[in-house]
């Protein structure tokens, strides 16, 4: 018996309709039907990867440059440029520091203490505490 | 001049109105693809082609009795045809057994494998390796060759109108596909082991 050929085993998975020969022989003939199967998996895994989403941009069909995205890369381009060259050549802003805002009330901690009052001090008061001991003669002389 | 071709989405929308010329041409561009899915399933192909023929009427009955809601293809007559080829496989063993012979492993095959095997995390990895390699091959061809296979495997052109679209010779749409299946293939046998040529 004569075995169908793998070209006539791949037209049928391609599309072609198969003959009555090659029916009668797929019919019969089990090594035939393996080798079918084989390929018609094949064809099914070649419809599975263009149907996955990952197979998703493909480039069969290149993106020509049409002459308005020329324009709009030009003019990008021309916008950028001035900018760049603004920047180069105008003065720096100046730096001074903003006047102190002025305080409505009179908010605790904010203020000089010398300005609080006559004779307010902002020294450490003297640790009156630390003599623990009668002070010397030496000490008080 | 021709008509603009419509996508499967516009067609599907208008075969779900009722619209028969639009069931026509989802019929004459999907049929092939399912045939292929139950081939590769190990049905034969007298019985597959029948199962298809089975598929169509059914979807067209479900529309008409107005339970087809949504129509998503080739999909869904995938899925429907590999239901009838398991059914039949079904049939066909209880036939046997009635009959008393002894049970041949084929006819519970298709029994047992869209619940137990196509869900099975090893088979869905496996699978996903094959799709894997196939897109990276794919991916390597030229970028004419990926256009005729973008045109005959993602958009379901036939041979002549991906010819017609690329400006070849169907003979020479054929030759670029037929490329692409030996450079799949070979891959494939690497991953798989198979054996024969």
């Amino acid at each position: 018996m004569k075995h169908l050929s793998h070209q006539e085993l791949e037209a049928i998975v391609m599309g072609h309709v198969a003959d009555a020969h090659a029916r009668r022989h797929l019919a019969l003939c089990a090594d035939c039907a393996r080798r079918l199967e084989r390929e018609a998996r094949l064809e099914d895994a070649l419809h599975e990867a263009h149907a996955a989403p990952w197979s998703r941009g493909d480039v069969h069909r290149p993106v020509r440059a049409t002459w308005p995205t020329l324009a709009a890369a030009a003019a990008t381009l021309l916008i950028v440029a001035a900018g760049v060259v603004w920047l180069a050549t105008v003065k720096p802003m100046s730096r001074e520091a903003p006047a102190p805002a002025e305080f409505a009330g009179d908010p605790p901690c904010l203020r000089d203490p010398l300005t609080l009052a006559p004779g307010a001090s902002t020294e450490a008061p003297t640790d009156y505490g630390m003599w623990s001991v009668a002070p010397t003669e030496s000490l008080l002389f | 001049m021709e008509p603009p071709r419509n996508s499967t989405s516009d067609l599907a929308a208008l075969a779900l109105e009722g619209q028969s010329t639009a069931w026509d041409e989802l019929v004459r561009r999907h049929t092939h693809r399912v045939v292929v899915a139950l081939l590769a399933r190990g049905v034969g192909l007298d019985q597959a082609e029948d199962l298809v023929q089975e598929t169509w009427l059914r979807l067209i009955q479900q529309q008409r009795a107005g339970r087809l809601t949504r129509l998503e293809l080739p999909g869904l007559a995938i899925a429907q045809a590999r239901w009838l080829a398991c059914e039949a496989a079904r049939t066909g063993a209880r036939r046997t057994a009635l009959a008393g012979l002894p049970l041949a492993l084929d006819a519970v095959a298709g029994d047992r494998q869209p619940a137990d095997v196509l869900m099975d995390p090893e088979h869905l990895a496996i699978q996903r390796e094959r799709l894997e390699r196939v897109r990276r091959e794919v991916e390597r061809c030229g970028a004419r060759a990926r256009g005729v296979f973008a045109a005959v495997y993602e958009r379901s052109l036939s041979h002549t109108e991906a010819a017609q679209e690329y400006c070849l010779s169907v003979q020479r749409v054929r030759q670029i596909l037929c490329e692409i299946r030996a450079r799949v293939r070979a891959a494939l046998r690497e991953i798989e082991g198979d054996p024969e040529p």
